[in-house]
Formats: structure tokens, sequence, C-alpha cells
């Protein structure tokens, strides 16, 4: 894994000048806010911090489908009724996968432009309520039985950072 | 003497080169940004740095391009699927974690069959304190029927590992009513030629789906009246498993035919609809894909659930969880508690490799809140 990081490291420097020659880059982490679906879909979005990743919410998972309850605060409501500083709990379908590709037969609707859940990091979110209404399958729970109130669901998901 | 070596040696490293090269020549195209430089985007961590490596993997053209054919390769010329499946004969294919929870010492952090016990009894207790009746039904791993179909021995051999054995021995001990799949199965594997297990698909067949619903419509007995509610019709469907879709090879995929699969769907026969759960029935049925198959997936309505139904004569309620039977079953029990409303019998089915492997382990549930 080392020698391929380091590769691809080299062949960087090797071809700065087809970058130089090249349109201004998309940069995969720009302004979410450009994004449509974030502002269409769900009854409530919101920039929120994710608290933590606790051990073993997230995993391969290679035979069946999940969806994993994460912790976030959030910081700025964009749409819907939440307020800033309120610590809400959300179901990520198939978290171990790119959002841009968590999308299947069982979850059709499923997006956005984050790659990986990491503890800290500010996500755009496009949110439902209540995840019973809209996702039934297998959830795990880290939080189970330590909160009370909703559950929202996950529709889109950008990275905010 | 120096030309040949230096030629290799320039072949050698065009070779490592061409690479990252193609990668970034291709990024470049589509206008983005080197992969590469997401190395400089988070803290050096050890998470973060093992996430960059799996970024480079899942996004190098020469693996994407390259791999499918590299495991086809395996596949067909070696008989190697990989790490999650085991090729047996006659295009029988077996899920390796399955293989390897019966066959190697527990890793840390995997369930015990005490744990499992112990939820058992709890899930057994709290239950009978509402009056509600708790049957167990431990859905065999493939391997354990099917054997031969893996390594050589007597085409009737049966395996019952340590694990399972001393399950169903405490379950015994303790008073919790089970089914026992293994000794049906057993039994049918003597007297008939159908298949209990599908050859590319970790699950059970629309035959050993019959003899488990059979076994826990008996079990339930007389306490469930029945009627004739239900008819039943063939459907047939061609596809590939489970254990082929696991593979994420599109070119085994297409060299690999589909299992021709015969099942029964059941049927209103006051309606003609497909079956259908009632949340309010007095049978609530708890399990894992073995539930789903046929029933959620196509043809729809030909699963345990409704051919426990058909048995039954009324529709059953379910809660259907993929590979969480063990704990997230009870899980979303708890947060649907109008389920056990008017409920007598729990039906709760796992697979039998949940004794190591269950997803969340053996947790205690409580029941949700009766009011």
């Amino acid at each position: 894994m080392k020698s391929v990081a380091g590769i691809h490291l080299l062949g960087f420097c090797l071809a700065v000048f087809v970058l130089s020659s090249c349109n201004k880059p998309s940069y995969r982490f720009t302004n979410t806010d450009k994004d449509a679906k974030i502002k269409t879909l769900g009854t409530v979005e919101v920039t929120a911090r994710l608290v933590e990743i606790p051990d073993g919410a997230i995993f391969q998972r290679d035979l069946y489908d999940y969806a994993a309850i994460l912790k976030y605060e959030v910081v700025a409501v964009h749409r819907g009724t939440l307020e800033k500083g309120t610590t809400i709990y959300v179901g990520h379908y198939d978290p171990w996968k790119p959002r841009s590709k968590a999308a299947d037969q069982r979850v059709k609707l499923m997006g956005g432009t984050l790659r990986e859940f990491r503890s800290g990091s500010l996500h755009h979110m496009a949110l439902e309520t209540s995840m019973d209404d809209h996702y039934l399958g297998g959830i795990v729970d880290k939080y189970f039985g330590k909160h009370t109130g909703p559950t929202y669901w996950a529709v889109w998901t950008n990275a905010a950072d | 003497m120096k030309t040949p070596s230096h030629f290799l040696i320039t072949i050698f490293l065009a070779l490592l080169l061409s690479v990252p090269l193609i990668q970034t020549a291709t990024e470049a195209s589509h206008g983005k940004w080197p992969g590469a430089l997401e190395v400089f985007q988070y803290w050096p961590n050890p998470a973060n740095l093992h996430a960059f490596e799996r970024h480079l993997q899942d996004d190098s053209l020469t693996i994407q391009t390259l791999r499918p054919w590299i495991q086809a390769t395996q596949y067909f010329a070696l008989r190697d699927a990989g790490q999650q499946v085991l090729i047996g004969k006659n295009g029988w294919l077996f899920y390796q974690p399955g293989i390897s929870a019966a066959t190697q010492r527990p890793h840390r952090g995997e369930s015990t069959t005490a744990d499992a016990l112990a939820a058992a009894i709890h899930f057994r207790d709290a239950l009978a304190t509402r009056g509600i009746r708790l049957i167990i039904m431990p859905a065999p791993n493939k391997e354990s029927i099917y054997p031969d179909q893996l390594v050589s021995c007597e085409p009737q051999q049966h395996i019952l590992d340590e694990q399972m054995r001393a399950f169903l021995d405490g379950c015994a001990k303790a008073n919790l009513e089970t089914v026992d799949l293994f000794s049906v199965y057993r039994e049918a594997r003597r007297n008939s030629p159908d298949l209990l297990y599908l050859k590319q698909d970790s699950h059970w067949s629309p035959f050993g789906v019959e003899l488990a619903a059979q076994a826990v419509a008996l079990r339930i007995g007389a306490s469930v009246p029945t009627t004739g509610l239900y008819g039943h019709r063939i459907v047939s469907l061609t596809r590939h498993g489970d254990l082929v879709h696991i593979l994420r090879s599109p070119v085994i995929e297409a060299q690999l035919a589909p299992e021709s699969i015969t099942t029964t769907q059941i049927y209103r026969t006051d309606t003609g609809g497909s079956y259908t759960d009632d949340t309010g029935s007095d049978v609530l049925v708890l399990g894992d894909s073995f539930l789903r198959i046929f029933e959620q997936d196509e043809p729809g309505s030909a699963g345990f659930i409704a051919h426990l139904a058909q048995r039954l004569g009324h529709p059953v309620a379910s809660i259907v969880n993929d590979g969480g039977a063990s704990t997230l079953v009870r899980q979303e029990l708890s947060r649907h508690p109008q389920l056990l409303a008017k409920t007598k019998v729990v039906v709760w089915e796992f697979v039998e490799r949940d004794l190591r492997l269950g997803t969340e382990g053996w947790q205690m549930i409580p029941l949700p809140s009766s009011h």
C-alpha cells in the first residue's frame, strides 16, 4: 500500500506540467452550496459537525446493507425548525461507501459529495424525519436507548469543511 | 551485458510509473486535482493515511480496469474466489466467514454461545411476563448441511459444530423452545433429491423454506387455528446468488450461468393478491435475510414468512433485518411496540454463524413499553 502511495506521489510530480495546461479544476470539496439537490431534497437542511464515530458503527459489510446512526451538533440551519447547537442523531445508509456510491435498489434516493465519515468533520445535509418512515432495514445504533426524539435520515450529504 | 539489464530496468520503471501517470493524466483530463494530493488535506494520523490509501485504490483506473480480469483468472483458473467466498464442488459456493466461524477459534470481540444463550433466556423471560411464547429457530449454515459439496466426505454427512451443539443443549436445559432444522434437513437429505440450499447463494432454497415453515407451524401447533385463506402458485426465476454478487466482478458474473429456481408464491384466495403481513397478528416473526429471500426479494411472498402464514391459515407480522437477527432485530422491535400488542407467539430465526458473528453481538434488549 505504501509503495502505491509513493508511486502516485511520484507520478504527481512528473505530471505537474500536464496540470498546468488544463482548465481550472473542479476540486471535489469545493462549495457545496452550488449543489441543487441539497437544497431541494428532504425537509430539513443543516450544516452539522460529526461529533464522533463510535467504535464499530461504520464497517465494511459485503453481504448485507445497513444504516448507522451518527451523532451531530448542528452548526447552521438552512431549512427546517432545528436550532443551532442542537444535538441530532442521523442515520446514514451503508456509511462505509462514498455517498455518491451508496444508492442502490433498496435506497434509491441517496447521494452527496462526502467521501468518508471522519470524526469532527462538517457535513452539509438534506434530512428527512423520521428515519423509520424512510428506511426499512438493518440499523446499527450505538446510541440505542441513550437518546430520545427523532432520528433523522440523511438523503444527501456533502462535505462542508 | 549492461544493455539487457538496462532495458529490463527501464521496462520495470516504466511499468511502475505508468500507473500514477495514467491516473494523474486521467484525473487532469476530467478537470480534477490528482487524488494523490488528498494526503495533504488531512492531518497524517493513521486513520487518515489508511483512508488516503483506500481512496487511491478505489479511484485507481488501473485497478478498476484490471481487477475484474485478474479476479476472473483467479476464479476460473485457480478456483480462488477471494476472501469472502469459497468455491465448492459442482458449482456450489460457500460463504467464507461462516466456515471460519465454525472451524476457527473465536477472534477478539466475537460473541460466544453463552452470550447468545443469555440473550435468548432474557428475551424468553421478558416475553413470558406478557404471556408471549418464544420459539427459536437457528437456520443452519449452508456448509453444515452440505459439507460434502465443499470437502470430501459422505454425501449424507452433516455437521453440527461445537458451538451450535452447545447452544441447542443450553436451550434444552433452559427450557427454551427450539426448532431443530439441523435434524429436519438431515432427514430431508436422506429422503429427497431436492436441494435445501441454493448453489450460488448463502441462503436456503424454496424447498428448505417450505420445510422450515412446516416445522415451525407444527411447533406452534394447535394453539393457532388454520383456515383456507391462502393458495399457492409456482413462479420460476433465474438469478445469480448473493455469493456471486459479493465478488463484484462483472466478468465472473457474465461467465457464470444464473441459477434456475422454482418458488411457490402464496396468495390470498379471496382477493387473488400476493400474501402480505398483518401487523396486528398474534404471531410475530423476527429474523434475518433468511426471511427476506423470496419474500421481499423476487418473486415476493414466496419466502418463509408467507409459507408460515399459509400453514397457520392467517397472516403473521414480521421484522426482517439482514444480518441483524442477534440484536438489531430486537432493537427494531423495541422501536415498534405496537407489534407486540396482540402477539401470542414470537418466532425468532437467526443464522448459525451469528452465534459468533452476529452484528452488535447478543445484547440484552428490553421489550418496548406495553402502553
